[in-house]
């Protein structure tokens, strides 16, 4: 029998993320990330098309974060919220780096792809530096109606 | 411990839990390259955590090490850890966890941030 006076329920808020990550800023960190949107396309039963373009950017905005937010010797972090509402995941990828200026052609990145990318993608996507630095890339996802497998 | 490859998840309690859980866990314990019946066994032992908390959103961390992996899941407080893991009934909560596990112990400072922990690393073999 649970106690459930002994614990804090705290009510879940409009606006707090489904699933919200911390860690490290690392290449081996976007396996978690995208395990963890995986998880998420199960429970929520996507197509396998809108799982892919949602692996492509978020994995696309990760690597920036992993590769250009932080000096080679500096270990630092990376916050991945992704929230649902409806028929719209919105995810935003944080980094609490130096602050990297977006843009829409890195060629460092190698194809170049990057951030047009994810704008291709996703209905709608943002880019801001945090007020308590690093960068924050928020986008929009509009999950397709049709969930038949 | 390196603290440094930690991994925390913040999800809401239920089936996207149960779902994203699971394969965030996998994929740390692949970090520390435990083989794949301790990675399941690792995953076994959330499995039973996640059904017995009563929060309504759980915390969860997951740290890599060369010899296995740590993992805490909370929020929860004294009473009801020591209800979760005194159960100790064939394929009760307690049992499991400990069965499964090198280490079980509770993290955190007090109520109600504790979380309850546990280690798993690589079977010894004969």
């Amino acid at each position: 029998m649970t106690d459930a006076q002994s614990i804090e329920i705290r009510p879940i808020m409009d606006g707090e993320p489904t699933v919200d990550l911390t860690l490290p800023a690392r290449p081996e960190s976007l396996t978690v990330v995208r395990q963890a949107l995986s998880g998420l396309a199960d429970a929520e039963r996507w197509t396998p098309g809108f799982l892919a373009d949602a692996k492509i950017a978020i994995s696309e905005a990760c690597s920036n974060a992993v590769v250009h937010a932080y000096p080679d010797d500096v270990d630092g972090g990376l916050r991945v919220a992704m929230t649902l509402v409806g028929r719209r995941l919105s995810v935003t990828v944080r980094d609490f780096g130096t602050g990297i200026e977006p843009r829409l052609v890195d060629r460092r990145a190698g194809l170049g792809l990057g951030l047009p990318l994810i704008a291709a993608l996703a209905a709608e996507v943002s880019f801001r530096g945090a007020e308590s630095g690093g960068t924050e890339v928020t986008m929009v996802l509009e999950i397709p109606t049709d969930q038949a497998q | 411990m390196t603290t440094s490859a930690r991994i925390d998840l913040e999800v809401t309690a239920g089936p996207i839990a149960d779902a994203v859980v699971r394969r965030v866990i996998a994929a740390g314990a692949a970090q520390s390259r435990l083989p794949i019946d301790r990675i399941n066994d690792a995953i076994l032992a959330i499995d039973a955590l996640l059904g017995a908390l009563a929060a309504p959103r759980v915390t969860i961390s997951i740290v890599p090490l060369d010899e296995g992996i740590d993992v805490a899941i909370g929020p929860t407080d004294d009473h009801e850890a020591a209800r979760i893991l005194g159960d100790m009934d064939p394929g009760g909560v307690g049992a499991v966890v400990h069965g499964l596990s090198e280490r079980v112990w509770l993290d955190g400072d007090g109520e109600p941030g504790r979380r309850i922990a546990y280690r798993v690393g690589r079977a010894d073999t004969d």
